[in-house]
């Protein structure tokens, strides 16, 4: 399992020369226990739950506790269901809970995009295309399903509390009605596409309703006219109101979504099921991976049932199913092609071998890094630059992570070709692999570090010979930096096999 | 200095001016003796050559009209009927044929343009339709038919060409039902190597320097022994995602050496005015400069402003005043530099927009009855074809679907329209399936 970095050259000489039969479950075992298990685990689901981040939101992901909430969670292995229950309700008990608010508060006040944010994770589908009508293709998703969802979060706003953004919630309000293409008009209820329904009093035409205290456990709302109207909802941006702290009616459309989505929800864990086998496998057993309509059937589907009731059973375990994901011997196949009986290549959806999996801009940040051996120095700049820079270069090249399809871009390779930042990590510095390199005897010695080093393998002789011919034939420094940019920018490298 | 292993075909990629389709020289112009005595750099240093090569390529360019465009209030506009909208029609330089009012300088050059008003297609959402209209056929799982652009790519185009063989230039990255089509595998069976260039919002390609601190020659040495070890791993994995990597690598060379075409601050402020200020008219201009220098087909692809479900008529006062301009400024540039004959230029979307208006004032989406434009290469200058009733509900003759429009573009380029692909361990495919008939009447 390759978590956000290759093994190090120690690491894997230990595997190999370990004996013990169980020595892969161990070595998962204890990578699963890894700063580097969290630390992958947060990249990944940042990406999923919140997409890449416009460039003002990088450093409040972080000011505001966000990674350090998912990186908790899933270090401490928190049951899926109840970090879900959490992103949803957003009203945090304590302060290692506080990230949890900015899954909604990153949205500002914009309801649609917190209903299709939550939709891949909740049902396992992307919902936009019902926005205006039932969902073409997929006849089963309707547009009460899209609206449904927008209306649990409708009666939220963003707050600033002396403790933090806040997320308050009005107790009347937000009865909306939305309209199909034929301009029929319909209420958008708390109607969910997972069959749940929550009833609610509708005001008759006309009334007025009155917001009190007595609608709420804490705090009365910051001003009645604010929320209690009939408009379509639409995307506020105006600064978050002050208050000393969010109001919570007795009511909350944002607690009855989170019941219905996080309890007796089978479709919460067949998302989460897929979602994780396609972060190993590199495709989901439904592919695209959050397209589990009835057009997208899945390739396993006795498989995805069992994973999925078994992560149920189990509490919602997320260590348990990467663990039993990666003991599989699907995950453990070679990538060799396999050809079927009849002689022909097996599909990508058959799983009989290993896919490939290109590195997501984190985990090809993090490998170029630790197989450069780059460090940070004393200002904690990595050659040169902070590693919010890097990182923020990388993402900008590759923003992709869970793609339909792979296509490389030309503006990939010309980044590796002619940015600076690749070639800084390559110069010689105190420590790093290319003064390892040059400290060393012979051409023939580096080269064969090189490729232990990148690959994880010796060379082959005519990768030997090839590689070797090169250095001869230039300065210890350029033909080493050279020798490393034809390492690391190849696929056996950047490709997870 | 040499590297041993470097003994790849040596393209001389001496910039812009290598614009020659090898193969096709090799078969037509000249014969081997020729090749003994010039090496390509210098045959293409002679600049009687160069331009005489430049000017019989064939080229392509496809305005993507994406979202689908209204016919009424452009190629077919249905004057005095319940379904015309309010802007009118206009005569236009072929007497008898009249086009939408806010279309007054295609107008003008009506006699240089094929008018198809009779396309019908069966695909009536925007994922489906781009694809449709794109492939030029259904889909049929899990093979994945390759777009137009990357058949062209591959018939008009060659690998060592220094510019890219399809660049699609797209204005709008994020968010709309492009996007997912985006995301898909546009070279389909084709393979990586005839992918788009995607050129989107920015109006230059970045990294294209070389860095000082390693020379020319070891730049593409470096780039061959990258190669050399990441080939290996393709082979014997059978890797798609190496070789769509291996495929972008190779293309590095080529386009650092032509980047400068890529940067609309290198075109005259006089070019950028006429066909700007925005996006889809900048981005249009730059795809005829890549053609003017060589590129073989270029797709601009314009958001999608035209899936226009409410206030249509208040969008479109906008919108096709705007086309109207750009697509004159394209087609008299085309013509005024001698390149018209050999560049075909299509303009349409995915299908068109309903006769009726919806309650939010809007046309919604309609493949019933639709119109496209074509211009250029091997299509008849100055042509109607086919028609709609008179208020536009239904093709009244003729009706032309993806196929017969997918027959028409390889007619006109000269590629054969029915050649089977050569897919080993893959069904029996057709460049255009169930030999559909090209549309006869626009072909020159």
């Amino acid at each position: 399992m390759r978590t956000s970095r290759p093994a190090s050259t120690n690491e894997l000489q230990a595997f190999v020369k370990d004996r013990g039969r169980d020595k892969r479950a161990r070595l998962i075992d204890t990578l699963l226990a890894s700063d580097d298990y969290a630390r992958h685990m947060r990249e990944v689901f940042d990406t999923v739950l919140m997409n890449r981040p416009e460039p003002k939101f990088v450093d409040r992901r972080e000011s505001e506790k966000w990674f350090a909430y998912l990186d908790d969670a899933f270090r401490q292995n928190r049951p899926w269901n109840e970090v879900v229950r959490e992103l949803i309700v957003a009203r945090p008990q304590g302060t290692n809970d506080r990230g949890a608010i900015w899954f909604l508060y990153e949205r500002e006040n914009n309801p649609q995009a917190i209903a299709e944010s939550i939709a891949p994770v909740v049902y396992g589908l992307q919902i936009k295309c019902a926005q205006c009508h039932d969902h073409m293709i997929a006849r089963e998703i309707k547009q009460a399903h899209y609206w449904g969802t927008v209306a649990a979060f409708n009666r939220s706003k963003n707050v600033d509390t002396p403790n933090g953004p806040a997320l308050t919630e009005s107790a009347i309000g937000g009865f909306v009605s939305f309209a199909n293409l034929k301009k029929e008009s319909q209420r958008a209820e708390l109607t969910f596409f997972n069959g749940r329904r929550v009833e609610e009093r509708w005001p008759k035409d006309g009334d007025k309703e009155t917001d009190s205290p007595d609608l709420y456990l804490s705090a009365p709302p910051p001003k009645a006219a604010d929320t209690a109207t009939n408009d379509p909802p639409r995307r506020k941006r105006e600064r978050p109101a002050k208050i000393d702290g969010p109001a919570v009616p007795k009511f909350s459309r944002r607690a009855a979504f989170a019941d219905a989505m996080t309890k007796d929800n089978p479709l919460l864990a067949r998302a989460m099921v897929n979602r994780v086998w396609a972060m190993l496998f590199g495709r989901g057993i439904v592919h695209p991976v959050d397209m589990m309509d009835s057009k997208h059937a899945p390739s396993q589907p006795e498989l995805l049932d069992w994973l999925a009731r078994d992560f149920e059973r189990s509490g919602h375990d997320v260590k348990r199913l990467v663990r039993t994901i990666c003991n599989t011997r699907a995950y453990q196949l070679e990538a060799r092609p396999v050809k079927t009986k009849d002689g022909k290549p097996a599909q990508p959806e058959t799983f009989a071998r290993a896919l490939d999996k290109p590195l997501s801009a984190e985990q090809l940040f993090q490998s170029l890094l630790v197989a450069t051996a780059n460090t940070a120095d004393n200002d904690g700049k990595i050659a040169g630059h902070s590693e919010k820079e890097l990182r923020r270069a990388f993402v900008k090249q590759f923003p992709d992570l869970f793609p339909p399809d792979y296509n490389a871009t030309l503006q990939q390779a010309m980044f590796f070709a002619n940015s600076p930042l690749l070639d800084e990590l390559l110069a010689p510095r105190a420590g790093n692999l290319s003064s390892r390199l040059l400290a060393l005897p012979s051409n023939e010695a580096r080269v064969r570090e090189a490729f232990v080093t990148v690959f994880g393998r010796p060379p082959e002789r005519d990768e030997l010979r090839e590689c070797v011919g090169y250095l001869a034939r230039r300065s210890p420094e350029a033909g080493v930096r050279q020798l490393l940019w034809a390492t690391l920018t190849g696929a056996e490298f950047q490709v997870n096999h | 200095m040499r590297d041993s292993f470097s003994n790849l075909p040596d393209p001389h990629c001496g910039g812009a001016d290598h614009t020659l389709h090898r193969r096709k020289f090799l078969q037509g112009v000249a014969g081997a003796g020729a090749l003994s005595l010039l090496s390509w750099g210098g045959l293409f240093s002679l600049p009687a050559f160069a331009e005489q090569a430049k000017k019989t390529e064939k080229r392509c360019i496809l305005l993507w009209l994406c979202g689908a465009p209204s016919q009424f209030e452009t190629w077919d506009p249905k004057p005095g009927r319940p379904t015309a909208g309010p802007f009118g029609s206009i005569k236009t330089k072929l007497p008898g044929v009249h086009f939408g009012a806010l279309m007054p300088k295609c107008a003008s050059i009506a006699d240089k343009l094929a008018i198809v008003r009779s396309m019908k297609t069966t695909q009536s959402e925007h994922l489906q339709g781009i694809n449709l209209l794109n492939r030029g056929a259904d889909p049929r799982p899990p093979f994945i038919r390759p777009t137009l652009g990357s058949v062209l790519a591959q018939q008009l185009g060659h690998l060592d060409n220094p510019i890219p063989n399809f660049v699609l230039f797209d204005p709008c990255p994020e968010g709309n039902e492009f996007k997912e089509f985006k995301a898909s595998n546009w070279a389909g069976w084709l393979g990586a190597q005839y992918g788009p260039v995607r050129v989107g919002g920015e109006y230059k390609i970045e990294n294209v320097a070389r860095l000082a601190d390693i020379s020319a020659e070891d730049h593409e040495a470096r780039n061959a022994l990258r190669g050399f070890l990441t080939k290996k791993f393709e082979n014997e994995r059978r890797s798609a995602a190496a070789a769509s990597q291996n495929a972008v690598f190779e293309r590095v060379k080529g386009l650092m050496s032509c980047a400068h075409l890529f940067d609309l601050e290198k075109l005259p402020v006089r070019d950028r005015e006429r066909y700007g200020p925005a996006a889809f008219g900048l981005h249009t201009l730059q795809a005829r400069h890549l053609v003017e220098n060589g590129a073989p087909f270029v797709m601009v692809a314009n958001g999608m402003p035209w899936d226009s479900h409410v206030f249509h008529n208040e969008i479109y006062q906008l919108l096709v005043p705007e086309m109207d301009r750009i697509i004159f400024n394209l087609i008299t540039d085309l013509e005024e530099r001698g390149l018209l004959d050999s560049t075909l230029v299509i303009a349409m979307g995915e299908f068109g927009r309903t006769p009726w208006m919806n309650a939010a004032r809007g046309r919604d989406h309609y493949p019933n009855a639709w119109s496209l434009v074509m211009a250029g290469c091997g299509i008849k200058r100055g042509v109607v074809v086919g028609a709609t009733d008179e208020d536009g509900v239904d093709v009244a003759e003729k009706p032309f679907n993806e196929k017969n429009l997918f027959a028409t573009i390889f007619t006109a380029l000269g590629i054969d329209p029915y050649a089977t692909y050569d897919l080993p361990d893959l069904p029996t495919f057709h460049r255009v399936e169930e030999k559909a008939e090209p549309i006869r009447a626009i072909l020159a």
